[in-house]
């Protein structure tokens, strides 16, 4: 996915090139580029639909400051593997837009996309996808962490996630109180 | 992105993963550590959760669910449970997301009983027990361990705080309410509340609404216990001709813990006043026992045996005006429900993945069951 940073090429012919080509460079926090379908990325992430429609695509690689290349490849890679696979309407019209249309299953791919991620990626890759309103990629990212959390105690959770309990036995003791009359009602 | 803390999540993408778990689960999340105590608090607070509109035909022992959404066709989208064949049902309440039933017959469908097996704290049920159906109140306990427990109140403690003349229920006061951790009922003239605190089970007993006094208690009312907003309310409902008038007081909430409330004279507050052409035998009423669901509140018309369940939007009632809340003529709101079957009850709901517990040994005199409503029976 990496591409060379072409600067022997003449600047002119190269935006002329530029606009007509059909897909966009994006440049990690540590300065690594990569290259993705145009279509993909407008359709996939909100941010950069955004930035394509408003001109502020930089040829020589748009800066993703927040993103390290880690992350990066995986956002290019999810958004080639989207475009490849042959994704329902309902799925499309979600992933567009800011809906609160219910979370559909992730796909087949998408599971094994996430699952052979480390948590660190995963994380990092759940912190890219909310940078550039990448809607689906955020759904498929958090549903696979929040499985990771239903069904476990506490001392479970923090166990997966190695979290330190920073809490008192007493303290513990009063959030168990406060807990006995909650009602989920109203 | 390496932290000595192995969940390194910026709050905004933590936010986002919250979301996407049940209020239930969120609320054990809370015992993880303090930094997620505090996100949960402050940015998913269980304010989000909408709660849904839970009917329970009583007849039929039908259950139905009301989304919030409107179908193309205008009318609620709705699904259906059926739990027993036979009447004679009562839907106790609503809490965590199970539902509590309570019969005489034994069920005649049981979805999905399982194993309590993970660390879980349920809120109590209070009933009363019909065989006696007075004084006695018996409140029934899931907690995080992994059996529930019946706890019989002492006759004793009642009879030294409530005077004898007015020590029954009140004619309406199958309706038991149950907020802030106590279950509430009215005495037999309505002129008093008696709370049983659920946690240390003392007893406790105030002043109903003023105006309850003022009205001679039930000769030309008919006062009633409700749930609003997670606290307590009278409805204190009056026949006039050409209409039906219901005042909805509410207890003020001082911000304090219950105990402390206690140690001080109730404050009451004149919330709302809904009005009802009044045309015997087929008015609608508030349903009960909670008079808010979400932002509704519902009504009810039985008539010829059917029941037409209606829902008008109010907003938040805990909100106090100055009492000058605009007052409904009629009782007006879209339809939800159309059934030829009576003796509808209605419930705030919120689904729930969580596992659910088994049945403990109950008494001979019924059975109490638990359910989680799962995929659509209809």
């Amino acid at each position: 996915m990496e591409v060379d940073k072409g600067k022997g090429e003449a600047e002119e012919t190269r935006k002329v090139a530029e606009a007509d080509r059909d897909t966009v460079t994006l440049k990690s926090s540590d300065g690594k580029l990569f290259e993705v379908s145009k279509e993909a990325a407008a359709r996939l992430s909100t941010v950069l639909a955004g930035m394509i429609a408003g001109g502020s695509i930089d040829d020589n690689g748009t800066d993703l400051k927040q993103i390290g290349s880690e992350a990066l490849e995986n956002v290019v890679d999810y958004c080639n593997k989207h475009a490849n696979s042959i994704p329902s309407a309902a799925l499309i019209s979600s992933s567009i837009s800011f809906n609160t249309a219910p979370f559909k299953e992730p796909e087949e791919w998408e599971r094994k996309f996430v699952d052979r991620l480390s948590h660190d990626a995963l994380f990092d890759l759940v912190e890219a996808a909310n940078f550039l309103g990448m809607e689906r990629l955020l759904d498929v990212t958090c549903h696979k962490i929040s499985e990771m959390m239903k069904g476990k105690s506490p001392d479970q959770i923090r166990e997966v996630f190695n979290i330190k309990n920073d809490y008192t036995k007493e303290e513990l003791e009063e959030i168990r109180q406060e807990l006995a009359w909650a009602f989920y009602d109203d | 992105m390496s932290d000595v803390d192995g969940f390194s999540l910026p709050t905004d993408a933590f936010v986002e993963i919250l979301l996407r778990l049940p209020t239930t689960t969120r609320r054990l999340l809370r015992f993880v550590c303090k930094r997620w105590r505090d996100t949960i608090d402050e940015r998913v607070p269980d304010r989000h959760v909408t709660p849904k509109i839970l009917a329970f035909l009583r007849e039929s022992g039908n259950a139905f669910v009301f989304s919030g959404d409107q179908q193309e066709d205008g009318r609620c989208e709705q699904q259906m449970w059926k739990f027993w064949s036979s009447g004679d049902v009562d839907l106790v309440g609503t809490c965590n997301g199970l539902l509590c039933l309570r019969s005489g017959a034994e069920p005649s469908y049981v979805p999905h009983r399982r194993r309590h097996d993970e660390q879980r704290i349920y809120s109590a049920i209070t009933v009363l027990n019909p065989s006696t159906y007075q004084k006695i109140v018996f409140t029934f306990t899931l907690s995080e361990i992994d059996t529930g427990s019946w706890r019989e109140l002492p006759a004793a403690a009642l009879n030294n705080i409530i005077p004898d003349a007015d020590s029954s229920f009140h004619d309406t006061g199958d309706v038991l309410v149950t907020v802030d951790g106590a279950t509430h009922w009215l005495t037999a003239r309505a002129e008093r509340v008696v709370a049983l605190d659920l946690d240390d089970e003392r007893v406790v007993c105030f002043e109903a609404p003023p105006v309850v006094k003022l009205l001679k208690v039930p000769e030309k009312a008919t006062c009633q216990l409700t749930n609003v907003h997670e606290r307590l309310g009278v409805m204190v409902m009056r026949q006039h001709t050409p209409a039906a008038r219901v005042d909805l007081w509410m207890l003020e909430d001082d911000g304090g813990h219950r105990h402390r409330r206690w140690r001080s004279p109730p404050r009451w507050s004149r919330r709302c006043s809904l009005m009802e052409p009044s045309i015997p035998g087929d008015g609608r009423w508030i349903t009960s026992p909670h008079f808010t669901h979400g932002e509704y509140v519902l009504s009810k018309r039985e008539a010829g045996g059917a029941t037409w369940l209606y829902r008008h939007r109010m907003g938040d009632l805990t909100k106090n005006d100055g009492g000058e809340k605009a007052q409904m003529w009629p009782l007006e709101g879209e339809e939800l429900m159309c059934n030829s079957r009576a003796g509808v009850m209605t419930f705030p709901f919120v689904e729930t993945t969580e596992p659910l517990p088994i049945c403990p040994p109950l008494e001979p005199w019924e059975v109490i069951c638990f359910f989680r409503l799962e995929g659509s029976k209809s």
